[in-house]
């Protein structure tokens, strides 16, 4: 099937004297009807990449299709994109039922019609009774909401949610997350969402794109992606800790909750990989505790492991067992942890 | 809250100096100037508002005042839009240009529109160039006008300015995405959103250009009087204390009348959309 938005080698370039891309070289395919996340650190590009979408920025260098058609220097206007912004920015000065009902008006619908299509929208986000307030008398939440409401009424061939939950206390954010993912499987819509939550992506997407300082690192089916991280940026991102050099292996990762730690000079199983090392940290987390580890012999490593943590403390030899099936092997050696530029 | 009474004392050195060095002259000079009692002010008030000569001076002013309000509001908006949506290191210096009229000496500036406009003159020579023959823009109401924009424009520019730059940008992006043109969103969005700096800006401008002197004097002359020109004359030339309170009288209910409207405007368009 077509994609709703495409992508085609988009970069973008802010002036100024010392222009960095912001976004360079950006493939991307949004598919109609799914739940696309983008993920990456603060400053990697998400935010640039929606307004393009949006057409609030005109790419340096690409092409963006909607609908298979160039709209590289479409209005945003003209594009039937819904947004929701961090801020919400809703309009202080309208009333709810106003602020929902405002891309309806433009639209020129008929009046019985902006109405009925403005209820509704309040409707699917629970704040009917709402409607006749200002925006500045609801809360965070329900200003998110309005604003959803308002993007959705539109019936957009796109939504686009640049951090919408951020703001957000975090059971509400939970709770909006539950709620967003019901309007966008009720409505159908196709939705990009920008975050750098790796939760809340995982728990969203159909399709998880990991950017990296304005470039894509790893794309796919957040199932697909969290188990086989491609490279050590995404692997740190979405919480491998750990980055063993084993002798005779490539680069590998594993998840800390994978490594079992054993008493000195004890024997890992045949299909476990060993190291022998000094504990050097005991963190206490609540049901566990973070067990640092000095591994001289896997090339000063240090790994953590989730562990009880009974009995272990700084200065003690153990042996550290890393199962193989759980072993990751990466694409590139020790690249930089790109986290702000 | 509790300390109510400390903080009101606090109140009392500016309104001591506000009450002794204003409004105990204006209401002395507007009631019961040097030779005169509120009665005289009163007759010379009533004679201002029926004599045939003075009322179209009344007329003058406010039309004066009502098209340089009008124009500074549509040269001054989209100069302070632009401002304020230009990228942070050119907003500042751009505010400055808007603003350095303001730096120059009133007299300096309206000498120079006198030589603009005079007949022999930019304005007069274009003029003869063109065939027109000899066009005097100098001792107009157009030159007074022009005068007074030039004047009051910055008024406008900063006033306008600190609203929109207050304004979240991404208000005017979200209705843009919502399908309205840049010019319904500018109608419907952004300049309702600043409205409050507008309304501060014409009420300034406005009170200004009543009670502007200068400008009025030298483009103007005798010729095209104001209210501002009459009260000086009043005051220098026929020596008319009470007449004069009366002018003055009539310049201050204009200036509050404006100001209360405008403050009714804001309050509208706040609570209504
Ligand atoms: N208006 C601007 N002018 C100049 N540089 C900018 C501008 N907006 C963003 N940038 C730069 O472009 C890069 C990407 O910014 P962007 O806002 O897209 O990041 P982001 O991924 O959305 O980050 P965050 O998670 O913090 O919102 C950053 O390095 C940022 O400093
Ligand atoms: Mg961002």
């Amino acid at each position: 099937m077509e994609p709703v938005v495409r992508l085609d080698r988009v970069s973008h370039r802010f002036g100024g004297r010392d222009a960095v891309a912001a976004v360079s070289d950006l493939d991307l395919d949004v598919a109609r009807g799914r739940f696309t996340t983008l993920l990456g650190p603060s400053g990697c590009g998400k935010t640039t990449t929606l307004r393009m979408i949006a057409g609030f920025l005109r790419p340096t260098s690409g092409r963006i299709l909607l609908e298979g058609a160039d709209a590289t220097s479409t209005p945003p206007e003209k594009r039937n994109i819904g947004m929701v912004f961090q801020s919400y920015a809703l309009f202080p000065h309208m009333t709810i039922t106003d602020n929902v009902a405002f891309g309806l008006r433009t639209r020129r619908l008929p009046g019985d019609e902006v109405r009925r299509r403005a209820g509704e929208a309040l409707e699917l986000v629970g704040l009917s009774h709402a409607a006749g307030r200002k925006p500045g008398e609801l809360s965070g939440g329900q200003q998110q909401r309005v604003a959803l409401a308002r993007a959705v009424a539109i019936r957009p061939s796109v939504l686009l949610l640049d951090e919408p939950l951020s703001n957000l206390d975090a059971r509400l954010r939970v709770q909006m997350r539950r709620e967003l993912l019901r309007v966008q499987r009720e409505t159908g819509l196709t939705a990009v969402l920008v975050t750098h939550d790796q939760e809340e992506a995982l728990e969203l997407s159909d399709t998880m794109v990991i950017l990296n300082a304005g470039r894509l690192e790893q794309q796919g089916d957040p199932r697909e992606v969290f188990p086989r991280p491609a490279n050590r940026f995404v692997a740190e991102f979405l919480g491998y800790d750990n980055f063993p050099v084993l002798p005779g292996a490539g680069p590998v990762t594993i998840r800390p909750e994978h490594v079992r730690l054993l008493p000195a000079r004890a024997a890992e199983g045949a299909d476990e990989a060993g190291l022998d090392g000094t504990v050097t940290a005991v963190t206490f987390q609540g049901s566990h505790c973070l067990v640092e580890v000095d591994t001289p012999a896997g090339g000063d490593a240090t790994l953590r492991s989730v562990h009880p943590g009974d009995g272990l403390r700084p200065g003690d030899s153990v042996r550290v067992a890393l199962p193989r099936r759980h072993l990751v092997a990466l694409a590139d050696a020790a690249a930089p942890a790109g986290a702000d530029r | 809250m509790t300390r109510r009474g400390p903080m009101l004392a606090l109140l009392v050195p500016g309104l001591a100096v506000l009450v002794l060095a204003f409004l105990y002259p204006v209401a002395a000079t507007l009631l019961a100037p040097p030779d005169g009692d509120p009665a005289t002010v009163a007759r010379e008030t009533g004679a201002l508002l029926s004599d045939p000569y003075l009322l179209p001076v009344i007329a003058r002013t406010i039309r004066v005042a009502v098209l340089t309000t009008a124009i500074c509001l549509l040269l001054g908006f989209p100069v302070a839009y632009l401002i304020s949506r230009a990228p942070a290191r050119w907003a500042g210096r751009l505010l400055a240009l808007a603003v350095f009229p303001l730096m120059l000496n009133t007299v300096v500036r309206t000498y120079g529109w006198i030589v603009v406009l005079g007949g022999n003159g930019l304005v007069g020579q274009v003029g003869a160039a063109l065939g027109l023959g000899r066009v005097q823009l100098l001792y107009t109401e157009t030159a007074i006008v022009l005068g007074l924009v030039q004047l009051f424009l910055p008024l406008m520019i900063l006033s306008a300015y600190s609203s929109l730059a207050q304004q979240d940008p991404r208000l005017e992006e979200a209705a843009r995405g919502l399908g309205a043109s840049p010019g319904r969103a500018f109608r419907q969005v952004v300049f309702p959103l600043a409205l409050p700096g507008a309304l501060v800006g014409c009420t300034l401008v406005f009170a200004g250009a009543v009670t502007a002197f200068t400008t009025p004097q030298l483009l103007g002359g005798s010729r095209e009087r104001l209210l501002s020109t009459l009260l000086y004359s009043r005051v220098n030339v026929s020596l008319d204390w009470p007449a004069a309170s009366a002018v003055a009288l009539v310049m201050t209910v204009l200036v509050l009348a404006v100001s209360a409207l405008s403050g009714r405007l804001g309050k509208i368009g706040s609570t209504t959309s």
